[in-house]
């Protein structure tokens, strides 16, 4: 119990989270969409590591996973943005399935 | 709170005393800050200063990281709280990542397209040592969050790499199929990683609780958990399911950046690995990852050599030829045993040296007649006959024929694979070893066709071409001398890889 909430609630929620990004990530025609579903899964993640760090009050080891995971969420998007900006510069589109120069 | 006390202190001595344990990470780290300042001031005027840096940077890493074997010569180390472990295992990974990083700076040194882009290329060799720092990490981490670090730590380096001629199509869309599909990947193993922090409640995997935890977490949870976090592996080692993203990536990168992730990055997947895979495979094992790896060993291997058999671009089908190997490198982890560690090291070095050689005949080829496509081979072994000579060595070290170190390599896992097979009596590690000879001979054909378009077919053309590079020549015949030198003596590399 956390604050009078019972831990499967949370995970019933993280496990949501994660179902609608990966559907996202696997129906979406656009990178930025993409992104975004990616996002969700990583916060499904923090989101238990949080909840189960509750229980792990000495080390504190989901907690700090959890900061660590947001910082690194965010250098990933940024990188996958700078990306996916030059890859509209030249392709003038953004959907994975259409750029598809190399086949084999 | 006053019981906090005690184990802030402790913990703060603990990190004090292991900081002198990763000296070699210092070094690379502030060799990148250094870079970087130093490619912001005088990268306009000094071309030539970003890659000399690099360079010594490298050289006082790889002399630390041999002081290191002095260092943990009596007992591996345990520092910052089991967040690293220091072992010899590690050492011989950074020895590995540290040469071919060497190489590489190198091979890009004198490669056209890097070299001739616009936006300078200070900012490469940084990023080269960056992802060098991150497999660092990489082969020593003993803790779920040290994994999860270093492992983005490698992969944001790596998409910024592959997509770094901003020129370039091919290159950019590599980069966004790499870095979509990275986070996907490192997406789904943080999932599966909160999970077994769940079962357990601990986040160092080589904590006795961690696998009593995971045990008592009953089969199918505990499967879909370690499945999760292994596909954030399988990425990295470009394992069967996670393995989509190799062909159009080798492809659309840089040739020394694809040399560069065909070698270090996959090897440093192959440590971390090792290092679960051993964790998770103690006296009380409940999951047998044995059968599972070996499924997913036959797998991979018969995708990536049947694949590469209709491939008309070199370096996608070298992108193949990689999963192919992988799937070899994989049959290693699922013999797991002690001739298992030392034979998949051996296997590391012999195949990083022929890959690497393999690009590096690539790249002299492609900075003569700027092409990449096998057709165009045609020939050339005439004209540039040392180069070509240096290809077929590396390809009959790839296939594993004597007396390269492929065949040496090879001939080491399958004895270390069906020495664990008399032993276990397991039907799975039969099986794979039946597979891995067939996918051997597979192989041939492809690796062949080089050599055939190379010697025995006519050139299209007849025009005088370019002189090639010395530079990479005299690596490739380095390399091809290494090649010959570790299949016929490699009892020296050997031993002193037996743990």
């Amino acid at each position: 119990m956390l604050n009078g909430i019972p831990l499967e609630h949370f995970l019933y929620i993280s496990t949501a989270l994660f179902c609608c990004g990966l559907f996202a990530v696997l129906t979406r025609r656009n990178a930025v969409m993409v992104l975004i579903g990616i996002e969700l899964m990583i916060n499904a993640a923090i989101l238990n590591f949080v909840s189960f760090g509750a229980f792990d009050k000495i080390k504190n080891g989901g907690q700090m996973f959890a900061i660590f995971g947001i910082v690194l969420a965010a250098a990933g998007v940024a990188v996958a943005l700078a990306i996916i900006l030059n890859v509209y510069k030249h392709f003038k589109t953004i959907d994975p399935s259409a750029i598809d120069e190399m086949k084999g | 709170m006053e019981q906090f006390f005690d184990l802030i202190r402790a913990s703060v001595a603990n990190s004090l005393n292991s900081l002198w344990y990763i000296l070699p990470e210092f070094i690379l780290a502030a060799g990148f800050v250094l870079m970087i300042i130093a490619d912001v001031f005088w990268g306009k005027r000094y071309k030539n200063i970003a890659p000399i840096l690099a360079l010594i940077v490298l050289a006082f890493t790889l002399v630390f990281v041999l002081d290191q074997f002095v260092l943990i010569s009596e007992s591996p180390k345990d520092l910052f709280s089991g967040m690293i472990k220091l072992d010899r295992l590690s050492a011989w990974f950074k020895l590995l990542f540290n040469f071919s990083s060497v190489i590489i700076v190198l091979f890009s040194f004198r490669d056209f397209q890097l070299r001739n882009n616009e936006k300078g290329w200070g900012e490469y060799y940084a990023l080269l040592i960056a992802i060098n720092l991150g497999m660092h990490f990489m082969a020593m981490s003993g803790n779920l969050l040290m994994i999860y670090l270093s492992v983005e730590f490698v992969s944001v380096c790596s998409y910024i790499m592959a997509a770094f001629l901003t020129g370039s199509q091919r290159s950019e869309e590599s980069g966004m199929k790499y870095a979509l599909f990275g986070a996907v990947a490192s997406a789904v193993m943080l999932y599966g990683m909160s999970l077994l922090y769940g079962f357990t409640g601990t986040l160092d995997v080589f904590n006795d609780t961690f696998f009593v935890g995971l045990a008592s977490a009953g089969i199918l949870s505990a499967t879909v958990a370690v499945l999760m976090t292994l596909a954030g592996l399988a990425f990295k080692v470009s394992m069967f399911p996670m393995h989509a993203w190799v062909p159009d990536v080798y492809e659309g990168a840089p040739t020394p950046v694809t040399a560069f992730l065909s070698v270090a990055p996959k090897a440093a997947g192959f440590a971390l690995l090792l290092r679960f895979i051993a964790s998770l495979s103690t006296e009380f094992s409940v999951l047998s990852l044995e059968n599972g790896i070996a499924v997913l060993a036959i797998i991979t291997m018969t995708l990536g050599n049947f694949a590469a058999l209709w491939q008309t671009n070199i370096k996608r089908l070298m992108a193949y030829s990689a999963i192919g190997q992988s799937g070899f490198l994989l049959m290693g982890i699922a013999a797991y045993s002690l001739t298992g560690q030392a034979s998949i090291l051996f296997y590391l070095f012999a195949y990083a040296i022929a890959n690497l050689g393999v690009f590096l005949v690539i790249g002299y080829f492609s900075n003569t007649f700027h092409s990449e496509e096998i057709d165009d081979y045609k020939g050339m072994g005439m004209k540039y006959p040392v180069a070509s000579a240096c290809m077929v060595v590396f390809l009959v070290s790839l296939v594993g024929i004597p007396p390269t170190a492929g065949f040496l390599s090879k001939f080491f896992i399958f004895s270390a694979t069906a020495e664990s097979y008399v032993l276990g009596g397991n039907i799975m590690l039969l099986i794979m070893l039946v597979a891995a000879v067939i996918n051997t001979v597979v192989s041939l054909f492809y690796y062949f066709k080089i050599p055939q378009h190379l010697y025995l077919r006519k050139a299209k053309t007849e025009i005088v071409l370019d002189k090639g590079n010395l530079l990479f020549l005299v690596i490739i015949i380095v390399m091809a001398l290494l090649t010959l030198f570790l299949g016929v003596f490699p009892n020296e590399l050997m031993g002193m890889m037996q743990l």
